[in-house]
Parts: C-alpha cells; structure tokens; sequence
C-alpha cells in the first residue's frame, strides 16, 4: 500500500500540492486527472522521490522512502515518458536492464509476445515509433514486477486496438494485486478500468469512486465549470 | 551492477564523443609529423651542421688569439684551451663524416669532449667553453649539464646507439613520441581534450533528460556515478592508448621504429645524471595520465551533481587544470608537494623539471589517486544525502 501523509509541494512561490494525504491499495487502479499543467507528473515525480517531500511524507508497504530508499523504489517503477529510454539502446536491452535491477523473475519473452514486440525486440529505441516506445514502456512496467506502478499518460500516441490491449493488461495488473496510479486524458478509459480517479483541483486531491459514472461529464463539471465562472469573472 | 554496468558501458562505447576525442588526440600527437610532411630527412645533415658551427665557434676563436702579439698568459692559456677543444671537435667532424655505420666512433668522440668539458667545469664553472648548441634545445652551461652529457653519450656508446636529437626531421616512431608528450604537446593540452570526453559523459543523462531513470533505480546512487565514472575513465584511457598506437604505427611506418632502451637523461638532486630509456618514459607517461585520469574523474564526478551541460562541465574542470599551469601556480610553498595541482604538469615532474617542489613521480601518483578517494568520498556522502544524482 502506497500512503501520502500531508503533501505538499511548491515551484519557486508558486503552491502546487498543500497537504494532500491519500493512500493507494493494493489490487487498486486509480486514475490521475486534471488539465495540462496541475501537476499530474509533478505528483508522481514526488511519489518516486524525484522531488523532494517531508522526510514522513512517503510510505510503501511500511518502508519511509527517506529512510530506505533503495528498498522503497524496488517496489515501485516510474518511467515519465518514452523520451527517458535509452535511444542507441535495444528494446531487449532496456527490459534484460530493467528485470535485472528489480531483481524481477519475469520471463521477458512472454511479455514481448504477449504485447506484439517480437517484431522490434532487436531494435534501437530510436528507430521506433511513438506506439512502439509506449509498448517498450509498459513492457518494462511488466518485466520490472514492482508491487506500485506510476504511469504516465501511457495511452499517448496509441492506436483504438493499443488502447484496448493496455487496458487488458492494467486490469490483468490489479488482478495480480500490483497498486497503480495512472494519469490520462483519455476519460472513456479512466472509467473503464479505475477503482478511484485524483482530480487535482486548487492544489490538493479531490478523490471521486467510480461508480460507473461518466467520468467525462465529472470532468467538465470540475474544471470547465471552474474555466467558465472564470471567463464570466474576466 | 552487472546489468548497469553492461548498460552504462554500452551507451558510452557508442557515443560519437569517442571518435571526436580519439581524432583531437591523434591530431595532436601528429602536428609535428604532419609539419615535417614533404620534408627531406636532414637531421643527419643538420647534426654534422651543429658538429661544425662548433668547430668554426672554436677556429675562429683561435685564431682571434693568434692574432693577438703580446698574449697575456690568460690569453695563452686560453688558446691552449680552444687547441684542445678544436682536437676534440676535429675528431668529432671526422667521425660524423664516416658512414652512418660508425655511431660507435662519433659517440666515442662525443663522450671524449664531453669528458673533457665536465674536467674543465669542474676544475673551474667559468670556463668559457665551445659547448655543441643543439637546436631547439636549451644550452645548459652548468656542471650538471656536463654530467649528463657524459651520462648520456657513455649511455649511447654502450648500447651502441645513434643520436637523435629533439629536432630530429622524420624521428622514429618511439623517439617521436617521446618528444610529442615531453616536447611538443602541452600536458594541459591532452588533459584538456579528455576533460571533454569526462564532461560528455558525466552530463550525458541530464542532457538527454533520462536522469530520472537512473534517478529511480533501486540501487545507491554513488554506485550508479562510480560505475560511470569508473567506465567513463577506463574509456578515456583507452582512447589516449589507441590514439598513441595509432600514432606510433603511422610514423614508424614512414620513419622507422626506434630503439626503446634510447636514454633520457635527468637529475633527482641536481647533481647526477641518471639515464631513463624511453620505454620506462613511456611506462611513466602511461602511468601519469592514467593517475590524472582518475583524478580528473573523480573531480568531474562531483561537479555532474551540479551542473547540467558538458560546457559548463568542462569550464569547471579545466579551470581546475589551469591552476596547475606554472604561470598560475605561484610562489611554492610548504604544501605544494601535498596538492593535486603540482602533477598535473606529468612531462616536467618525470623529468624532475618541476619549478616547485613534489614528492617525486611515485609520490604524484599515489598522491593523485589519494585525492580522486578523497574526492569520490565526499561525493558519496553529499549523494547520501541528497539522494539524486
């Protein structure tokens, strides 16, 4: 379990994240939302201790990352973005790296047939797509086999079917019991596979079940609504 | 750590930097190859030249005394002197006039004059001598100047070897690369080029924005920059060893090979001469930039938690080497030998031509990777605690 204990996060005098506390299960997919801008990265930077937080802020299953570092990331795996992998490197090589540094016993082959990958498995990153790189990201979310993922907008530049395949394996990853936090812009698929979605509002979290309902409309409704009564104000 | 340093090796090894580094040093090393290009190999010819303009030194200055009427007895005992020095450079000419075969008996006739110079200066330092003004080598008119001219040519007379002078036209492949480090190619200048690798490959990650990744490996970041400096090092050295291998078989394959037993003459207490072949130099030299390697890593290690871009990289470090330059070190005082500063200039502490004082060419080296501990030790502890690289 992922626990946040009074977070809180500002750029030069610029508040980001006053005192947000929130916890993430385990077998738990909550969904991260919010415009452009909010903090959606800044926030899962923070969650890998790319950003610095009080020393008690952070906690993954009993262990302080301030405390025990090393044991804390081994649970957890962050990757911004596609731009972040290795680009004269081999798609096999960033997966051989990732399962050897988290010590991860998952068969490499299996997650490269099971996402497409065979066909540029030998390839250097930089001759990829940008669906391929998000293909080789989530394949080392797989191979790493860490307890929390922190996903980045991961449906970017994803075709329908890509979209659907990522889906199947988020749902296949919270039945294995991993906890994830994925950020997305993609609403219609927030609602298909989250327990929880964040919506970053006003510097803190404001957590919303999903119950089914249109996470679209519950979009609008938080920030158009706010970007409107603005609009009317100016 | 095998997977990171698999990783962290082949990232580097592919870098283009490595073709910029390996092509600035062999560019380097060849400048006087490349000014001697189309030149016809005179150095015999310029040898005998020096042989004669010495001769023609001492004629002249016989006979000026000869002409003298009424000679004081000093006057005399001058002439009786230059007399002297004109049978010594006489058989000097007639040896260098035999076939390139009769090295034995030009150095024979070398060493004689040599002798003779040190008896002379020892028996008085003002003794106004015809000393052989080689060009573009300093005349050194002191007693130790004259020991080492009998070190060098009783040296050269046993091992039965010719003569090649600094300013040799076409030198073989191992004298000329002797003379490119010690000579030709500044020190700073070397080190310079490999600051550059040092600072690409320390900002490598911040500059590509993949640091968060390296960031977020569940391992001690210390580790993470050990492993990268360690590799980033081993590079360097590799590419100054391939860039002298290069070098050494392009000009011995137009010039020749050379001898490795060839002398270098220095001094350790300014009194004796002691007589260094040249592939102990090259042993030494090897050994002086790979200590200045570390060093210089260790330094770069700590200056990649601070900057991003290899340019400030690389202003850091080098004004780091600049400090060493003789020009800016300043007056010596009780703790130069005890700073890193005092090696950096690796041609003249081998050769004991150091203006300040050091701990010798063991000492340096310890000293330099004393300090490139010093250095990854404390950058470990600010890593500790900061926990980003």
């Amino acid at each position: 379990m992922l626990s946040v204990n009074d977070l809180s996060f500002s750029f030069k005098k610029n508040v980001i994240f006053d005192q947000v506390s929130f916890s993430i299960n385990d077998g738990e997919l909550v969904g991260l939302v919010a415009p452009n801008g909010t903090g959606k990265t800044t926030l899962l930077k923070l969650l890998c201790g790319l950003l610095p937080t009080a020393a008690t802020t952070l906690t993954l299953n009993g262990i302080h990352l301030y405390q025990h570092r090393t044991a804390y990331l081994r649970q957890l795996f962050f990757l911004e973005n596609s731009n972040q992998l290795y680009a004269d490197l081999t798609v096999a090589d960033h997966l051989t790296y990732v399962r050897s540094m988290w010590h991860s016993a998952v068969d490499i082959a299996g997650v490269v047939d099971s996402l497409g990958m065979a066909g540029y498995y030998r390839k250097k990153i930089k001759t990829l797509s940008l669906g391929m790189k998000q293909h080789v990201l989530l394949a080392m979310y797989l191979v790493s086999d860490a307890q929390t993922l922190l996903i980045d907008e991961p449906l970017n530049g994803l075709d329908p079917t890509s979209i659907q395949q990522f889906e199947r394996v988020f749902l296949a990853l919270k039945q294995q019991g991993k906890s994830m936090l994925i950020s997305s812009h993609q609403m219609d698929s927030v609602g298909r596979v989250s327990d929880r979605v964040f919506f970053l509002q006003n510097q803190t979290i404001v957590p919303i079940e999903n119950t089914g309902q249109d996470m679209l409309a519950v979009y609008n409704t938080m920030y158009l609504k706010a970007g409107e009564q603005h609009a009317r104000s100016v | 750590m095998r997977a990171l340093f698999k990783v962290t090796f082949k990232r580097d090894v592919q870098s283009t930097t490595n073709i910029v580094i390996f092509a600035a040093l062999v560019i380097l090393l060849l400048g006087t190859f490349f000014s001697q290009t189309g030149q016809a190999n005179t150095t015999r010819g310029d040898l005998y030249n020096v042989y004669v303009t010495t001769d023609d030194g001492i004629t002249n200055e016989v006979i000026a005394l000869r002409k003298v009427k009424h000679r004081t007895a000093a006057q005399t005992a001058r002439l009786n002197q230059k007399l002297t020095e004109k049978t010594y450079a006489d058989q000097i000419i007639a040896a260098a006039s035999a076939s390139p075969a009769a090295a034995d008996q030009l150095n024979r006739a070398l060493l004689h004059y040599a002798q003779y110079a040190l008896r002379q200066t020892q028996k008085d330092p003002r003794t106004p001598l015809q000393l052989i003004a080689y060009t573009d080598q300093p005349l050194d008119r002191s007693l130790l100047g004259r020991v080492k001219d009998v070190a060098f040519y009783r040296y050269l007379l046993d091992h039965h070897i010719q003569e090649i002078p600094t300013a040799a036209v076409h030198a073989p492949a191992i004298n000329y690369l002797a003379g490119a480090f010690l000579y030709h190619v500044s020190p700073f200048l070397i080190i310079a080029v490999l600051l550059v690798g040092l600072a690409e490959f320390f900002t490598m990650d911040k500059r590509l924005g993949t640091i968060d990744f390296a960031n977020t490996l569940p391992i001690s970041k210390s580790k993470v920059l050990l492993i990268q400096g360690l590799l980033t090092c081993l590079l360097m050295f590799v590419l100054f060893l391939l860039a002298a291998v290069a070098v050494f078989l392009l000009v011995g394959s137009q010039n020749g090979w050379g001898t490795w037993t060839y002398p270098l003459v220095y001094s350790l207490d300014g009194l004796h001469a002691r007589i260094m072949p040249l592939a102990q130099l090259m042993g030494m030299l090897v050994l002086s930039i790979f200590s200045l390697l570390v060093f210089f890593t260790a330094i770069g290690g700590l200056i990649s938690l601070f900057v991003r871009t290899t340019g400030t990289h690389f202003l850091w470090a080098s004004a780091l080497l600049l400090t060493g330059l003789p020009s800016v070190l300043g007056p010596a005082t009780r703790l130069m030998p005890w700073l890193p500063v005092g090696y950096f200039d690796y041609a003249a502490v081998i050769l004991h031509r150091t203006n300040w004082p050091t701990l010798g060419f063991g000492g340096g080296v310890g000293l330099l990777l004393g300090w490139s501990l010093l250095v990854f030790g404390g950058t470990g502890v600010l890593l500790h605690r900061r926990q980003l690289l």
